[in-house]
């Protein structure tokens, strides 16, 4: 078991600061104050974010009132294979590699450290828990993934490691349970959204959560 | 005592057949309940010939298979586990019949799912 690191045709560019910044990933956590000290670098990448923003909203915009699917819903129909909830809209604003190298990086060793199989796999993501228990699961992550999407199935190791890794059979038991690790999973991506001002992908993101929270206590079970 | 996802799951074990068939389709249930009925239908095909045609469809169906319960498992990859852990030769060739029938992820998910559970797959 161990990572499966990205190959050198798919790896991140180097990034700015790559060593200069803190390896805690929060989503509570600025996005000033965890990209780059230099300031000709932050102020293209504040720009580019500027625009990526501007654009998910006139999407949105564009969508609203009409039958019309935003670009992030056309998109989520067709990455049918996205396992986390058939979507990972914050996507638009770049991927991880690009905008949280090193909170990506710290993941990725905190997960190598547990033990975790890394899966890296296009237009797929989810961490299963093991079959057995005892021993933790695997990651299966897309290449491209938000920064937002890895935050989301770090919360789910995360609860599978605070409950002693209890293997699959578990988290199969209580819909309650699960369903409360759905919706922290889904609120460290919208909470993220939220501090880098993406309202319209958060609220994309309360959806799926809600669909999914269905889907997990069953419609008629609260 | 290690819990294994293939052990018996004790809180099903006294409902009949219809009422698993039942859980599994209904769609205001619980996908994880589900899911555990579903490998529960498989576990007793192994000694319910008459219900391995009927196991068969149900995990071939397209809702099973996109119906994901916790991370990558999905309602049919547990319905093919029941198959493994019933522990019946034709069950588990059965299991082999299907899963060889899915695309490649789904294939590597469930040879995942069998890896950890012990058992050595394909």
């Amino acid at each position: 078991m161990g990572i499966d690191r990205l190959d050198e045709s798919d790896a991140p560019p180097a990034s700015r600061d790559r060593d200069e910044q803190p390896t805690v990933a929060s989503p509570s956590v600025p996005r000033d104050s965890v990209m780059t000290p230099e300031t000709r670098n932050q102020k293209t990448y504040d720009a580019e974010l500027r625009v990526a923003v501007e654009a998910e909203y006139r999407d949105a915009q564009r969508a609203s009132g009409t039958d019309l699917p935003t670009l992030g819903q056309a998109w989520a129909d067709r990455e049918k294979k996205l396992l986390h909830a058939d979507a990972d809209p914050l996507r638009a604003l770049g991927p991880a590699y690009e905008t949280h190298p090193a909170e990506l990086e710290a993941a990725m060793e905190r997960l190598d450290g547990a033990g975790v199989e890394v899966d890296m796999r296009r237009d797929s993501m989810s961490y299963s828990p093991s079959a057995v228990a005892g021993h933790p699961g695997r990651l299966i992550l897309d290449p491209e993934a938000s920064y937002g999407a890895v935050l989301h199935e770090i919360s789910h190791f995360s609860d599978d490691e605070a409950a002693g890794f209890p293997g699959l059979r578990y988290w199969l038991e209580d819909p309650t349970v699960t369903a409360a690790g759905e919706s922290r999973a889904y609120q460290a991506e919208i909470d993220y959204a939220n501090s880098i001002g993406a309202t319209g992908i958060a609220s994309q993101l309360e959806e799926l959560k809600a669909k999914r929270i269905s889907q997990l206590l069953g419609e008629n079970d609260g | 005592m290690m819990d294994n996802l293939l052990d018996p799951d004790l809180e099903l074990r006294d409902l009949n057949i219809n009422e698993l068939r039942v859980m599994v389709s209904r769609n205001s249930e619980s996908v994880l309940r589900r899911g555990r009925a579903m490998m529960e239908l498989g576990r007793r095909a192994s000694s319910d010939t008459a219900l391995l045609q009927e196991v068969a469809d149900m995990i071939r169906a397209s809702e099973n298979r996109r119906l994901i319960t916790v991370g990558s498992t999905s309602v049919s990859q547990l319905g093919a586990a029941g198959l493994v852990a019933g522990g019946d030769e034709r069950a588990l060739a059965l299991a082999r019949e299907l899963v060889e029938e899915w695309q490649s992820d789904e294939q590597s998910d469930f040879a995942w799912l069998m890896r950890s559970s012990g058992i050595t797959w394909p």
